[in-house]
């Protein structure tokens, strides 16, 4: 039957008039129960478009508007005026199709974050200018100079280190400072500038295993990561904005998180291609890949005793906490060593270890 | 102060006494039907590189509106997605202007945040004249008055004084903005009019600024708890790092609370506001309670838990309650008309909303 019931408006009063539509192959009649007609050609009707479940409107020019929620009624009506539904009405309509969108787009949105993206930053890190890395590069050392002191190291060996260094491999600028409550650490910021903490140099026990510490930080300033993190972070929020751009505040916030993991991820991978850089050149410059892994493992066991030492005097009542000396490595494998910036050491170590065969 | 007892209609019939019923807003949507349309919806969006978002927007309103029924009639959400996406357009123009100004010179960048915040109340305009003009019911479209001149007091000179004021103007601002909003709605030829007062938004304020004091200091103690509890139960060995430990509770209980006060605000915002209403002797009333942040706060928990797939589930079920507590104190509902220059006017503002600024009803 070509009968659909609903409601009738007339677009300039707020009543309802409980009405049915008929049509046939020339027009439309919508009769109210109340008696009143209404005719109009079967071209002049507008129908919206199907959503699940939710009431269907059908307009006649201007102002009327007859509002349906017989779903199978108007699909005779769409289909006696050769109306499809539309791609997004037809795979609403049938969930396996659903299903299976929601896996392609959770695969798509997995392959733009994790290759996409990546591959786009990695293109966009090169094409930054060194005069801007530089800027960048002096912006992020004026802030960290709020809490490093001026270098401690006589000037004569900070000159010998830097000829020593740039010897083996060019780059804009070397810092020096004294680094205080970060330890013994080296930084890259951006392309151009590598700052070691005097903590650093004291703790090596030779210049080769500066140099190891050096390469890797050049690794970071010739493969562009901190400009390729600046991409990498910036493409994933505008990612998550779009995606999330309706969830509002909250929901905000929490893809904030994921965000964050994904940097941290990020860290890891580029310590592990800047490790693989120092050993290069190491080989290239005739030295052994373990000047590498033992100022890691110096470094390690550095940083550890430096917690140990302020757990200690952090809470002097729980001192009987055993430390047992075995405590330690498991540390590297707490579960929230997945959000740490670096790969555990004993990894890092490994890798320098296994290109031994390199060397000789 | 404005006049609340202002019944602001000439199109009720005051032939005698009116008669009063309740009518209740309901919801219809359910979960696995938005799914479906909000899973579609990121299809497109994603393989159209943004754009058809626009289209997505239309769909996910007509579906919340096409669910929400009052007095036996659905709402209807009209807009073309042709408008949004020009008004989308627009907006991501302004950003990469901004954006890019800050490369070209401090001083430009300076000048285009000033231009931006000064372009901020006709956004706001715009936003809510589309937004109005493109819901109806029973035929009938909702519209807008307010003046553009008249915005820039309540959405820029008064959040100003707000920052200015530490936040202590900042309720004062929020007031102006929410009489600017409800007392230019109209439905039909019919203006809407509210009696907020500047003492049920510092009520809200002072409530949310408590409340987020107590969750800063509760976020505190559980951590501690959780601490000593994992100590005493000597599960501090088995458990590596205490600090991994310590992070993860304080970043959840922060999350918690964080999601308890937004909640807090918007339940006691809605209740503020929705029992201030009245349009042609018709008074919304409302009576959302604590339970709402409960609504909200197991929903970010589930959408969390899913990785963001419960996201349609939540966002119904939050329609839902929402809609469950909001009456209608009805006197008539069938007289309201459509003036003459509605016509021209309502089929659709050229520019959509520039900013999704989420404001409206």
């Amino acid at each position: 039957m070509n009968e659909l019931h609903g409601n009738w408006f007339d677009g300039v009063h707020s009543r309802s008039a409980p009405a049915k539509l008929r049509w046939s192959s020339v027009g439309v009649v919508v009769i109210t129960d109340e008696g009143l007609q209404t005719g109009a050609d079967l071209n002049m009707l507008k129908i919206s478009s199907p959503l699940p479940d939710t009431p269907t409107r059908i307009t006649f020019g201007e102002k009327e508007s007859f509002v349906t929620g017989d779903e199978t009624g108007v699909e005779r009506l769409r289909e006696s005026l050769a109306l499809n539904p539309g791609l997004a009405g037809r795979i609403e309509r049938h969930m396996p199709v659903v299903l299976a969108a929601a896996a392609l787009v959770v695969a798509m949105l997995a392959g733009l974050a994790f290759r996409g993206v990546p591959a786009l930053a990695a293109r966009l890190a090169v094409t930054v200018p060194e005069e801007i890395s530089a800027q960048v590069s002096g912006v992020l050392m004026s802030q960290l100079d709020d809490f490093l002191e001026a270098s401690g190291i006589a000037p004569e060996r900070r000159e010998e280190l830097e000829r020593y260094f740039l010897s083996h491999g060019e780059v804009a600028t070397i810092e020096f400072r004294e680094a205080g409550i970060f330890g013994a650490n080296a930084v890259t910021l951006g392309a151009t500038m590598i700052a070691f903490s005097d903590e650093l140099v004291e703790l090596a026990e030779s210049d080769e295993e500066l140099l190891a510490v050096y390469f890797h930080e050049l690794g970071h300033a010739r493969l562009r990561h901190v400009e390729q993190n600046v991409f990498r972070a910036s493409a994933w929020l505008v990612m998550l904005t779009v995606l999330t751009g309706d969830i509002g505040a909250v929901g905000e916030m929490l893809v904030g998180l994921p965000l964050s993991v994904g940097l941290a991820a990020n860290t890891r991978e580029f310590e592990r291609e800047a490790d693989a850089y120092a050993v290069d050149r190491l080989l290239e410059a005739d030295l052994s890949p373990m000047h590498l892994a033992t100022i890691l493992q110096k470094l390690e066991a550095y940083h550890l005793r430096r917690r140990d030492q302020e757990n200690s005097t952090d809470d002097g009542e729980n001192g009987q906490t055993p430390d047992a000396g075995g405590e330690e490595d498991s540390i590297s494998y707490s579960p929230l060593d997945y959000l740490s910036s670096h790969p555990p050491t004993e990894e890092r170590v490994a890798y320098a270890r296994s290109r031994m065969n390199e060397f000789e | 102060m404005i006049d609340s007892e202002n019944p602001g209609s000439s199109t009720i019939d005051s032939s005698g006494e009116q008669q009063l019923t309740t009518e209740q807003f309901e919801f219809h949507g359910n979960g696995s039907d938005y799914f479906r349309i909000w899973i579609v919806n990121l299809l497109f969006s994603i393989l159209t590189l943004g754009i058809y978002s626009a289209w997505a927007k239309v769909r996910t309103k007509r579906y919340f509106y096409g669910n929400t029924e009052l007095a036996g009639d659905r709402f209807e959400y009209l807009a073309s997605p042709i408008a949004i996406l020009k008004g989308r357009l627009i907006g991501v123009a302004a950003l990469l202007a901004y954006s890019f100004a800050g490369y070209i010179s401090i001083a430009a960048g300076w000048i285009t945040f000033v231009l931006l915040l000064l372009l901020i109340p006709v956004f706001v305009v715009q936003s809510l004249r589309f937004n109005s003009s493109n819901s109806a019911w029973r035929g009938v479209r909702f519209g807008f008055d307010g003046d553009i001149v008249e915005a820039y007091q309540p959405y820029l000179v008064w959040p100003i004084v707000g920052v200015i004021t530490l936040g202590l103007a900042y309720p004062y601002a929020l007031l102006q903005a929410n009489r600017f909003q409800f007392n230019n709605y109209r439905f039909g030829t019919t203006n809407s009019t509210t009696s907020v007062t500047a003492g049920g938004f510092y009520g809200i304020g002072f409530g949310v600024f408590f409340a987020a004091i107590l969750a800063g200091f509760l976020t505190v103690l559980v951590d501690n708890a959780v601490l000593s509890l994992i100590e005493m139960a000597g599960l501090d060995e088995l458990a590596e790092s205490p600090e991994s430990i310590s992070l993860i509770t304080t970043l959840s209980t922060l999350l918690v609370f964080y999601v308890c006060v937004v909640a807090l605000y918007q339940a006691l915002y809605y209740r503020l506001i929705f029992n201030r209403i009245e349009i042609g002797g018709n008074r919304v009333q409302n009576s959302i309670s604590i339970e709402y942040v409960l609504v909200i706060l197991s929903n970010t928990v589930l959408i969390i838990l899913t990785l963001g797939f419960y996201y349609p589930w939540a966002a119904v079920r939050r329609a839902r309650y929402v809609f469950s507590n909001m009456r209608l104190e009805a006197t008539d509902l069938d007289s309201f008309t459509v003036g003459e220059f509605d016509h021209i006017s309502a089929q659709g503002e050229e520019v959509g909303e520039a900013f999704d600024l989420g404001i409206g009803f």
